[in-house]
Protein backbone atom coordinates (compact mmCIF):
# COMPACT_ATOMS: atom_id res chain seq x y z
CA UNK A 1 0.00 0.00 0.00
CA UNK A 2 1.55 3.24 -0.79
CA UNK A 3 0.25 6.44 1.31
CA UNK A 4 1.51 10.06 0.06
CA UNK A 5 4.05 11.69 2.50
CA UNK A 6 1.76 14.48 3.14
CA UNK A 7 -0.77 11.72 5.13
CA UNK A 8 2.27 9.92 7.03
CA UNK A 9 3.77 12.93 8.12
CA UNK A 10 0.12 13.48 9.79
CA UNK A 11 -0.09 10.31 11.14
CA UNK A 12 4.07 11.04 12.25
CA UNK A 13 2.55 14.19 14.04
CA UNK A 14 -0.45 12.98 15.56
CA UNK A 15 -2.28 15.38 13.52
CA UNK A 16 -4.67 12.75 11.63
CA UNK A 17 -8.66 12.64 12.40
CA UNK A 18 -8.65 9.14 14.40
CA UNK A 19 -10.51 6.97 11.52
CA UNK A 20 -7.66 8.09 9.20
CA UNK A 21 -5.02 7.34 11.75
CA UNK A 22 -6.23 4.08 12.67
CA UNK A 23 -6.39 3.00 8.85
CA UNK A 24 -2.53 4.00 8.62
CA UNK A 25 -1.67 2.88 11.50
CA UNK A 26 -2.47 -0.29 10.45
CA UNK A 27 -1.03 0.04 6.77
CA UNK A 28 2.21 0.78 8.54
CA UNK A 29 2.11 -1.82 11.18
CA UNK A 30 1.24 -3.87 7.84
CA UNK A 31 4.40 -2.66 5.85
CA UNK A 32 8.03 -2.15 7.19
CA UNK A 33 8.68 0.00 4.08
CA UNK A 34 5.90 2.66 5.44
CA UNK A 35 7.20 1.99 8.84
CA UNK A 36 10.48 3.64 8.16
CA UNK A 37 9.04 6.33 6.09
CA UNK A 38 7.24 7.49 9.21
CA UNK A 39 10.15 7.08 11.62
CA UNK A 40 12.34 8.75 9.28
CA UNK A 41 9.76 11.42 8.76
CA UNK A 42 9.63 12.00 12.49
CA UNK A 43 13.50 12.05 13.05
CA UNK A 44 13.73 14.79 10.63
CA UNK A 45 11.13 16.43 11.80
CA UNK A 46 12.37 16.82 15.68
CA UNK A 47 16.51 17.10 14.02
CA UNK A 48 14.42 20.08 12.10
CA UNK A 49 12.74 21.88 15.12
CA UNK A 50 16.30 21.82 17.34
CA UNK A 51 18.20 22.98 14.51
CA UNK A 52 20.00 26.24 15.07
CA UNK A 53 18.78 26.45 18.04
CA UNK A 54 22.28 27.91 19.36
CA UNK A 55 21.96 30.85 17.34
CA UNK A 56 19.16 31.95 19.79
CA UNK A 57 21.25 32.13 22.30
CA UNK A 58 24.08 33.87 20.38
CA UNK A 59 24.52 37.46 21.65
CA UNK A 60 22.25 39.86 19.18
CA UNK A 61 25.67 41.87 17.41
CA UNK A 62 25.43 45.63 18.64
CA UNK A 63 24.81 46.37 14.95
CA UNK A 64 21.54 44.91 14.57
CA UNK A 65 20.36 46.68 17.91
CA UNK A 66 21.67 49.97 16.51
CA UNK A 67 19.65 49.57 13.85
CA UNK A 68 16.39 49.55 15.69
CA UNK A 69 17.94 51.85 18.48
CA UNK A 70 18.79 55.05 18.70
CA UNK A 71 22.82 55.07 18.91
CA UNK A 72 23.54 56.43 22.67
CA UNK A 73 24.79 53.50 24.30
CA UNK A 74 26.25 51.77 21.38
CA UNK A 75 30.30 51.11 22.31
CA UNK A 76 32.58 50.07 19.42
CA UNK A 77 33.66 46.56 20.44
CA UNK A 78 37.12 47.93 20.72
CA UNK A 79 38.56 50.87 20.66
CA UNK A 80 40.45 51.01 17.17
CA UNK A 81 36.89 49.47 15.32
CA UNK A 82 36.09 52.61 14.10
CA UNK A 83 39.47 53.73 12.99
CA UNK A 84 39.23 50.23 11.24
CA UNK A 85 36.68 50.26 9.68
CA UNK A 86 37.69 53.88 8.27
CA UNK A 87 40.91 52.07 6.71
CA UNK A 88 39.48 49.24 5.57
CA UNK A 89 39.64 48.54 1.84
CA UNK A 90 36.88 47.54 -0.38
CA UNK A 91 35.97 44.02 0.35
CA UNK A 92 34.89 43.05 -3.02
CA UNK A 93 37.38 44.14 -5.65
CA UNK A 94 36.08 44.36 -9.15
CA UNK A 95 37.59 42.79 -11.82
CA UNK A 96 39.95 40.91 -10.37
CA UNK A 97 40.05 37.17 -10.02
CA UNK A 98 37.48 36.05 -6.88
CA UNK A 99 35.09 33.88 -8.70
CA UNK A 100 33.43 32.38 -6.24
CA UNK A 101 33.83 32.48 -2.47
CA UNK A 102 32.39 29.94 0.01
CA UNK A 103 31.86 29.91 3.55
CA UNK A 104 32.66 26.21 4.60
CA UNK A 105 32.15 26.12 8.16
CA UNK A 106 31.90 28.35 11.30
CA UNK A 107 32.60 26.73 14.05
CA UNK A 108 30.95 28.73 16.96
CA UNK A 109 33.49 30.88 18.37
CA UNK A 110 31.42 30.59 21.43
CA UNK A 111 32.61 27.55 22.10
CA UNK A 112 36.28 28.81 22.87
CA UNK A 113 35.42 29.52 26.21
CA UNK A 114 33.12 26.13 26.90
CA UNK A 115 36.52 23.81 26.95
CA UNK A 116 34.45 21.55 24.77
CA UNK A 117 37.44 19.27 23.04
CA UNK A 118 35.27 18.07 20.21
CA UNK A 119 34.74 20.34 17.49
CA UNK A 120 37.40 22.86 15.69
CA UNK A 121 40.84 20.77 16.59
CA UNK A 122 43.70 21.08 14.24
CA UNK A 123 46.30 19.19 12.63
CA UNK A 124 49.88 19.50 14.24
CA UNK A 125 51.32 21.24 11.35
CA UNK A 126 49.07 24.30 11.94
CA UNK A 127 49.01 24.15 15.26
CA UNK A 128 53.09 24.57 15.33
CA UNK A 129 52.68 27.51 13.11
CA UNK A 130 50.31 29.33 15.39
CA UNK A 131 52.29 28.86 17.98
CA UNK A 132 55.66 30.10 16.93
CA UNK A 133 55.51 31.58 13.45
CA UNK A 134 55.36 35.23 13.35
CA UNK A 135 52.71 36.98 11.18
CA UNK A 136 53.91 38.24 7.67
CA UNK A 137 55.82 35.80 6.61
CA UNK A 138 55.84 33.26 3.85
CA UNK A 139 54.54 29.84 4.88
CA UNK A 140 51.51 26.94 4.62
CA UNK A 141 49.97 28.04 6.28
CA UNK A 142 51.01 32.09 6.55
CA UNK A 143 49.85 33.89 9.91
CA UNK A 144 48.37 37.27 9.32
CA UNK A 145 47.50 38.89 11.88
CA UNK A 146 47.07 37.87 16.02
CA UNK A 147 44.70 39.36 18.54
CA UNK A 148 44.15 39.50 22.11
CA UNK A 149 41.16 38.92 24.08
CA UNK A 150 40.20 40.30 26.71
CA UNK A 151 40.15 37.18 28.89
CA UNK A 152 43.61 36.23 28.26
CA UNK A 153 42.62 34.26 25.40
CA UNK A 154 44.48 34.71 21.97
CA UNK A 155 43.06 34.59 17.89
CA UNK A 156 45.08 34.31 15.09
CA UNK A 157 44.52 34.50 10.98
CA UNK A 158 46.33 32.26 8.89
CA UNK A 159 45.74 31.89 5.52
CA UNK A 160 46.42 28.36 3.36
CA UNK A 161 47.17 29.39 -0.22
CA UNK A 162 47.17 26.91 -3.18
CA UNK A 163 46.38 26.82 -6.87
CA UNK A 164 42.91 26.52 -6.97
CA UNK A 165 42.30 29.39 -4.06
CA UNK A 166 42.71 30.11 -0.59
CA UNK A 167 41.55 29.43 3.01
CA UNK A 168 41.71 31.74 5.71
CA UNK A 169 40.89 30.59 9.05
CA UNK A 170 40.88 32.17 12.48
CA UNK A 171 42.13 29.97 14.86
CA UNK A 172 41.81 31.11 18.96
CA UNK A 173 42.89 29.40 22.38
CA UNK A 174 41.88 30.75 25.52
CA UNK A 175 45.28 30.72 27.91
CA UNK A 176 46.63 27.50 28.60
CA UNK A 177 44.40 25.89 26.26
CA UNK A 178 44.91 24.25 22.90
CA UNK A 179 44.42 26.30 19.82
CA UNK A 180 40.91 25.29 18.17
CA UNK A 181 39.97 25.92 14.85
CA UNK A 182 36.86 28.98 15.23
CA UNK A 183 36.13 29.99 11.26
CA UNK A 184 37.40 28.73 7.84
CA UNK A 185 36.21 30.37 4.70
CA UNK A 186 37.79 29.29 1.29
CA UNK A 187 37.72 31.72 -1.43
CA UNK A 188 38.24 30.04 -5.32
CA UNK A 189 40.84 31.99 -7.31
CA UNK A 190 42.17 34.33 -4.79
CA UNK A 191 45.86 33.14 -4.56
CA UNK A 192 46.34 35.39 -7.87
CA UNK A 193 46.18 39.33 -7.78
CA UNK A 194 44.43 39.38 -4.69
CA UNK A 195 46.02 39.74 -1.25
CA UNK A 196 44.53 37.99 1.53
CA UNK A 197 41.94 39.75 3.41
CA UNK A 198 42.57 38.28 6.15
CA UNK A 199 40.64 39.85 9.20
CA UNK A 200 39.48 42.15 6.70
CA UNK A 201 37.57 39.20 5.80
CA UNK A 202 33.41 40.28 6.32
CA UNK A 203 33.21 36.65 8.19
CA UNK A 204 36.15 36.70 10.00
CA UNK A 205 36.20 40.18 11.23
CA UNK A 206 32.54 39.21 12.27
CA UNK A 207 33.97 36.50 13.82
CA UNK A 208 36.31 38.30 15.84
CA UNK A 209 34.01 41.43 17.28
CA UNK A 210 31.77 38.91 18.44
CA UNK A 211 34.85 37.61 20.20
CA UNK A 212 35.69 41.22 21.36
CA UNK A 213 39.23 40.42 20.39
CA UNK A 214 41.30 43.77 19.94
CA UNK A 215 43.14 45.12 17.17
CA UNK A 216 46.14 43.08 15.37
CA UNK A 217 49.31 43.30 17.39
CA UNK A 218 51.83 44.89 16.95
CA UNK A 219 54.79 42.99 15.58
CA UNK A 220 57.12 44.04 18.78
CA UNK A 221 53.59 42.68 20.96
CA UNK A 222 53.17 39.61 18.94
CA UNK A 223 57.18 38.74 19.08
CA UNK A 224 57.15 38.84 22.86
CA UNK A 225 53.71 36.91 22.85
CA UNK A 226 54.90 34.22 21.26
CA UNK A 227 58.34 34.46 23.67
CA UNK A 228 56.42 33.85 26.65
CA UNK A 229 54.39 30.84 24.65
CA UNK A 230 51.31 33.59 24.94
CA UNK A 231 51.07 33.49 28.34
CA UNK A 232 50.17 36.37 30.18
CA UNK A 233 52.39 39.37 30.99
CA UNK A 234 53.32 39.43 34.19
CA UNK B 1 25.82 45.27 1.11
CA UNK B 2 24.64 42.31 -0.89
CA UNK B 3 21.51 42.46 1.02
CA UNK B 4 20.80 45.87 0.54
CA UNK B 5 21.50 46.97 4.10
CA UNK B 6 23.22 50.37 4.65
CA UNK B 7 26.53 50.30 5.01
CA UNK B 8 28.11 51.25 7.87
CA UNK B 9 29.52 54.62 7.50
CA UNK B 10 26.21 56.22 5.89
CA UNK B 11 24.00 54.51 8.99
CA UNK B 12 22.11 56.92 10.72
CA UNK B 13 20.75 55.08 13.67
CA UNK B 14 16.77 55.95 14.44
CA UNK B 15 16.10 59.28 15.76
CA UNK B 16 13.98 57.09 18.85
CA UNK B 17 12.43 53.98 20.33
CA UNK B 18 9.05 53.23 19.24
CA UNK B 19 6.97 50.12 20.71
CA UNK B 20 7.54 48.92 16.99
CA UNK B 21 11.17 48.88 17.01
CA UNK B 22 11.79 47.28 20.31
CA UNK B 23 9.42 44.52 19.20
CA UNK B 24 11.97 44.05 16.41
CA UNK B 25 14.70 43.81 19.13
CA UNK B 26 12.47 41.05 20.68
CA UNK B 27 12.05 39.38 17.88
CA UNK B 28 16.02 39.64 16.52
CA UNK B 29 17.06 36.24 17.99
CA UNK B 30 14.63 34.45 16.04
CA UNK B 31 14.87 36.71 12.87
CA UNK B 32 18.30 35.43 13.03
CA UNK B 33 17.64 32.00 13.46
CA UNK B 34 15.92 32.12 10.71
CA UNK B 35 18.20 34.26 8.51
CA UNK B 36 20.72 31.18 9.19
CA UNK B 37 18.72 28.40 8.25
CA UNK B 38 18.06 30.44 4.49
CA UNK B 39 21.84 32.43 4.02
CA UNK B 40 23.73 29.36 5.69
CA UNK B 41 26.30 31.77 6.75
CA UNK B 42 25.93 33.87 10.41
CA UNK B 43 27.76 36.87 8.20
CA UNK B 44 25.39 36.86 5.42
CA UNK B 45 22.11 36.03 7.82
CA UNK B 46 23.27 39.01 9.98
CA UNK B 47 23.37 41.22 6.66
CA UNK B 48 19.26 39.96 5.61
CA UNK B 49 18.44 40.90 9.38
CA UNK B 50 19.75 44.10 9.47
CA UNK B 51 18.22 45.07 5.57
CA UNK B 52 14.77 43.45 7.05
CA UNK B 53 14.88 45.63 10.43
CA UNK B 54 15.87 48.89 8.12
CA UNK B 55 13.34 48.05 5.58
CA UNK B 56 10.69 47.13 8.32
CA UNK B 57 10.76 50.70 9.77
CA UNK B 58 10.67 52.76 6.88
CA UNK B 59 7.70 50.32 6.07
CA UNK B 60 5.76 50.35 9.73
CA UNK B 61 2.72 52.02 8.54
CA UNK B 62 1.85 48.91 6.45
CA UNK B 63 2.27 46.41 9.44
CA UNK B 64 -1.52 45.39 10.20
CA UNK B 65 -1.78 45.58 13.74
CA UNK B 66 -3.22 41.88 15.28
CA UNK B 67 -1.61 40.27 12.66
CA UNK B 68 1.62 37.90 13.68
CA UNK B 69 4.76 40.08 13.17
CA UNK B 70 7.11 37.45 12.84
CA UNK B 71 5.67 36.38 9.97
CA UNK B 72 5.89 39.27 8.41
CA UNK B 73 9.21 40.06 9.22
CA UNK B 74 9.86 36.68 8.10
CA UNK B 75 8.31 37.75 4.64
CA UNK B 76 10.37 40.34 4.26
CA UNK B 77 13.47 38.74 5.17
CA UNK B 78 12.84 36.05 2.90
CA UNK B 79 11.64 38.25 0.16
CA UNK B 80 15.72 40.20 0.60
CA UNK B 81 16.95 36.81 0.80
CA UNK B 82 15.32 36.10 -3.04
CA UNK B 83 16.26 39.54 -3.92
CA UNK B 84 19.66 38.31 -3.49
CA UNK B 85 20.03 35.39 -4.75
CA UNK B 86 18.38 36.49 -8.06
CA UNK B 87 21.14 38.91 -8.69
CA UNK B 88 23.83 37.04 -6.26
CA UNK B 89 23.74 33.82 -8.42
CA UNK B 90 25.33 35.69 -11.85
CA UNK B 91 27.63 38.02 -9.54
CA UNK B 92 29.26 35.63 -7.46
CA UNK B 93 29.35 32.61 -10.04
CA UNK B 94 28.55 28.53 -9.29
CA UNK B 95 29.33 27.89 -5.93
CA UNK B 96 31.98 26.08 -5.27
CA UNK B 97 30.94 22.18 -3.99
CA UNK B 98 32.54 21.73 -0.86
CA UNK B 99 34.26 18.52 -1.98
CA UNK B 100 36.08 20.93 -4.53
CA UNK B 101 36.86 23.50 -1.79
CA UNK B 102 38.22 20.34 0.19
CA UNK B 103 40.87 19.02 -2.24
CA UNK B 104 42.56 22.52 -1.71
CA UNK B 105 42.86 22.19 1.58
CA UNK B 106 46.25 20.49 0.91
CA UNK B 107 48.32 21.14 4.24
CA UNK B 108 45.87 20.86 6.66
CA UNK B 109 42.75 19.21 5.02
CA UNK B 110 41.77 17.36 8.32
CA UNK B 111 41.20 20.62 9.79
CA UNK B 112 38.66 21.97 7.44
CA UNK B 113 36.64 18.42 7.47
CA UNK B 114 36.96 18.93 11.13
CA UNK B 115 35.20 22.64 10.49
CA UNK B 116 32.80 21.05 8.35
CA UNK B 117 31.67 18.77 11.27
CA UNK B 118 31.31 21.03 13.75
CA UNK B 119 28.82 23.17 11.65
CA UNK B 120 26.59 20.06 13.10
CA UNK B 121 25.22 17.20 11.12
CA UNK B 122 21.82 18.32 10.91
CA UNK B 123 22.68 22.09 10.24
CA UNK B 124 24.48 20.86 7.30
CA UNK B 125 21.86 18.18 6.39
CA UNK B 126 19.43 21.27 6.39
CA UNK B 127 21.47 23.48 4.04
CA UNK B 128 21.51 20.93 1.69
CA UNK B 129 17.92 20.66 1.05
CA UNK B 130 16.76 22.82 -1.74
CA UNK B 131 15.91 26.53 -0.88
CA UNK B 132 12.22 25.38 -1.35
CA UNK B 133 12.16 22.58 1.32
CA UNK B 134 14.62 24.44 3.46
CA UNK B 135 11.87 27.86 4.45
CA UNK B 136 9.22 25.53 4.02
CA UNK B 137 10.89 23.67 6.79
CA UNK B 138 12.07 26.71 8.65
CA UNK B 139 8.97 28.21 8.73
CA UNK B 140 6.76 25.59 9.82
CA UNK B 141 9.10 23.29 11.71
CA UNK B 142 11.46 25.63 12.98
CA UNK B 143 9.16 28.76 13.58
CA UNK B 144 5.87 27.06 14.18
CA UNK B 145 3.93 28.72 11.88
CA UNK B 146 0.70 26.62 10.69
CA UNK B 147 0.81 25.18 7.05
CA UNK B 148 -2.02 27.23 6.49
CA UNK B 149 0.13 30.47 7.25
CA UNK B 150 3.67 29.52 5.66
CA UNK B 151 1.13 28.88 2.76
CA UNK B 152 0.04 32.10 2.75
CA UNK B 153 3.40 33.68 3.13
CA UNK B 154 5.06 32.00 0.04
CA UNK B 155 1.88 32.23 -2.11
CA UNK B 156 1.74 28.95 -2.49
CA UNK B 157 -1.11 25.88 -2.04
CA UNK B 158 -1.00 24.77 1.56
CA UNK B 159 -0.77 21.25 -0.24
CA UNK B 160 2.52 22.47 -1.82
CA UNK B 161 3.67 23.50 1.90
CA UNK B 162 2.87 20.04 3.31
CA UNK B 163 4.61 18.50 0.70
CA UNK B 164 8.29 20.77 0.58
CA UNK B 165 7.83 19.94 4.64
CA UNK B 166 7.25 16.04 3.99
CA UNK B 167 10.17 15.88 1.50
CA UNK B 168 12.66 18.25 3.69
CA UNK B 169 11.67 16.49 6.77
CA UNK B 170 11.95 12.64 4.84
CA UNK B 171 15.65 14.11 3.35
CA UNK B 172 16.69 14.93 6.96
CA UNK B 173 15.90 11.80 8.64
CA UNK B 174 17.19 9.60 6.09
CA UNK B 175 20.73 11.45 5.96
CA UNK B 176 20.20 11.54 9.29
CA UNK B 177 19.98 7.77 9.81
CA UNK B 178 22.72 7.26 7.26
CA UNK B 179 20.74 5.12 5.03
CA UNK B 180 21.57 7.83 1.78
CA UNK B 181 22.66 10.89 0.95
CA UNK B 182 20.07 13.89 1.24
CA UNK B 183 17.90 13.82 -2.20
CA UNK B 184 17.62 17.29 -4.47
CA UNK B 185 20.87 18.77 -3.73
Amino acid sequence: MTLPDETLMAFADGTLPAEAAARVAAAVAADPALAERVAELRAGGAAARGAFAHVLAEPVPERLLAALRPRAPAAAPWPGAAAAAARRPPRWRGGLAIAASLLLGLVGGWSLRGGDPGPGRIGPDLAAALETQPSGLPGAPALLTTHALADGGTCRVFTLEEGEGSLTGLACRAAGEPWRLQALVARRGAAQGFAPAGAEDPVLADMLERLGAGPALTEAEERAAIARAWRQPR
Amino acid sequence: MRWGATPRHQRGAPTQVTPFAESLVALLPRLRRFARVLAGSAHEADDLVQAACERALRAEASFAAGTRLDAWMFAILRNLWLDGRRGGAARRGPPMPLEAAESIAGADGRALAEARLALGQVERALLRLPPEQREAIALVCIEGLSFREAADMLGVPIGTVMSRVARGRLALGRSLAGAEPVAGV
